[in-house]
């Protein structure tokens, strides 16, 4: 680009000093001396600061006039001032840059995440059918034809029921006693929009994905994440895909409490059908453990909740309804087997031991949704 | 929802103590409420923490000073002009102000820093036990007394005096300031 530049610089700066209207032995004469005399006239008198720089480095010119030089502040002010009227860069894709090469880096993409892909499935999961249709639009101008069914839609929606079906059997297996709208609310939280746009961005699919728009949007980032899901269960297993999800979906969960992800609005009396349920006949009732400053703004009361005068949690707050309240909470994480001296979820090399297991949970409920 | 928000909610709440000063020496019991005023008494105390408590101190008219300090104690005072300086004895400075000699024991145990009376402002002492119902309703825990008061003979009961062990009975004429009996002539109660 640079040498393109300067080689223009130099034809232009010959071109210019030709008189058009003189005899051609004339002219041939002025050419044979220009010819000679090129390179040493713009080595000494054309080369400017920015070509002088690029030939000879910062030798020389990196501290002229010394780092407080004179002319240094007003350069630098007319810089600024350019800059603020140009605004910021503008963000472009980085397919736009010339040494961006599309075939090495999906094949780059395979071996980051050492899977083997079939590369026909990879390139077709990262298609949009948004760029399908614009695709083939353009290609019909010139003569050409173009498979819009080449896109990456069949492929998401497989992906999206293996993801979802597989952290159910995982949330089944961990917590057995976790009702279907605790499972539900997790698997929401991990496929939603915004988490899955976190993890492909992370993965590198934002620079992969063929898509209209740009910046590109979290929905697109999804499906195209689900449909590279898709692809590694057809190439290689249904095993290597779970494992996926595992490593980077399940992961999500680290450092997080299941029971903020589901958020329940009445927690007692979710508390007295479970209860119910079980056959319990006594519903819980709630005594005054403790309280301090009771009637400062910062009170503190410690409320209990007991089953036939037996214990059965306890909960803190700033009033005692706050604290009955997130007693029937502490109770509920009790029961459903989510409280805070469980164990967390194994990753890696721990939960490979419980694969099988899951995975004979998930036919279950791949069977159940068809 | 706002599970987490709760989880440590004990740990930093300001409690309220109560402490009787009936019988018990300023001094010592200074000491003592300045460490729960610091928060000395928590593990999550470090210097810079503010995580002190509160301290309510009833009974402060019946403090007992040691010895004879009621009376050969001082407290000092000069006013800035000349001739200005007055001590006013343990004794007067409690008669005009029977919260003050306690709060100032405990101030002196206190760190010397300006944040001494920020901390002081938690402590609230009543001379005698009659405390406002919005303090009293704060109010969890008490802070053990150093030294147990003891039982006057006006307390006893004449049963109690009357079955006292004794070895021997003193005849009546050894007797002289009998005050109940009928050899008092000379000493009379008012």
């Amino acid at each position: 680009m640079l040498q393109q530049w300067h080689e223009k610089f130099k034809i232009r700066s010959c071109s210019q000093n030709v008189p058009t209207q003189l005899p051609e032995s004339l002219k041939l004469e002025i050419q044979t001396i220009q010819s000679i005399y090129k390179e040493k006239v713009d080595e000494n008198f054309r080369m400017g600061f920015y070509e002088k720089f690029i030939k000879d480095g910062a030798k020389g010119f990196s501290l002229r006039g010394g780092p407080f030089a004179k002319w240094r502040y007003p350069a630098n002010k007319v810089i600024y001032r350019k800059r603020l009227v140009a605004g910021p860069e503008p963000e472009r894709p980085r397919s736009v840059w010339s040494n961006w090469n599309y075939d090495s880096e999906i094949y780059a993409f395979a071996k980051r995440l050492n899977e083997n892909f079939k590369e026909g499935l990879l390139r077709q999961a990262f298609i949009d059918p948004s760029y399908a249709v614009s695709e083939k639009s353009k290609l019909q101008d010139i003569g050409l034809e173009f498979d819009i069914s080449q896109n990456n839609a069949v492929l998401a929606k497989e992906g999206e029921n293996i993801c979802k079906n597989y952290i159910r059997a995982l949330l089944n297996f961990w917590y057995p006693k976790l009702p279907t709208q605790g499972v539900e609310a997790v698997v929401e939280f991990l496929t939603n929009s915004q988490s899955m746009a976190y993890i492909s961005k992370n993965i590198g699919i934002m620079d992969l994905v063929k898509t209209q728009e740009f910046p590109v949007q979290n929905e697109t980032l999804r499906s195209t994440l689900f449909a590279v899901i898709a692809a590694l269960s057809q190439s290689e297993s249904p095993i290597r895909a779970h494992l996926f999800i595992n490593d980077f979906v399940v992961t999500q969960l680290v450092g997080k409490d299941i029971n903020e992800i589901w958020r329940i609005e009445n927690p007692m009396g979710l508390l007295c059908d479970e209860l119910k349920k079980s056959g319990n006949k006594a519903l819980p009732k709630a005594r005054l453990i403790w309280s301090t400053g009771a009637n400062t703004p910062t009170s503190a009361f410690v409320v209990g909740l007991y089953l036939d005068e037996k214990f059965l949690s306890k909960g803190y707050g700033e009033t005692a309804e706050i604290a009955e309240e997130m007693a029937a909470r502490d109770a509920l994480r009790r029961l459903f087997g989510t409280a805070e001296e469980n164990a967390p979820l194994p990753y890696g090399e721990k939960a490979r031991k419980f694969s099988e297991m899951i995975n004979s949970i998930y036919e279950k409920f791949k069977n159940s949704n068809i | 929802m706002a599970f987490n928000r709760v989880k440590q909610w004990t740990t930093f709440a300001r409690v309220w103590y109560l402490f009787d000063a009936k019988w018990q020496d300023p001094i010592i019991s200074g000491r003592v409420l300045s460490k729960y005023l610091l928060g000395k008494n928590k593990p999550i105390y470090s210097v810079g923490s503010d995580c002190g408590d509160y301290v309510v101190v009833i009974n402060s008219k019946e403090i007992a000073l040691k010895d004879d300090l009621w009376r050969t104690y001082n407290y000092f005072h000069h006013t800035g002009y000349a001739k200005g300086a007055t001590y006013t004895p343990a004794w007067e400075y409690h008669e005009n102000d029977p919260t003050r000699i306690i709060k100032n024991c405990t101030k002196n145990a206190l760190p010397p820093k300006i944040y001494r009376n920020s901390l002081l402002s938690r402590l609230l002492v009543f001379p005698d036990d009659k405390v406002p119902k919005d303090v009293i309703k704060n109010i969890t825990d008490q802070i053990q007394p150093s030294m147990t008061p003891p039982k006057r003979l006006t307390e006893f009961s004449e049963d109690e005096i009357q079955n006292f062990p004794r070895l021997f009975e003193w005849p009546k004429e050894f007797i002289i300031d009998d005050l109940k009996g009928e050899n008092n002539q000379t000493v009379k109660i008012i």
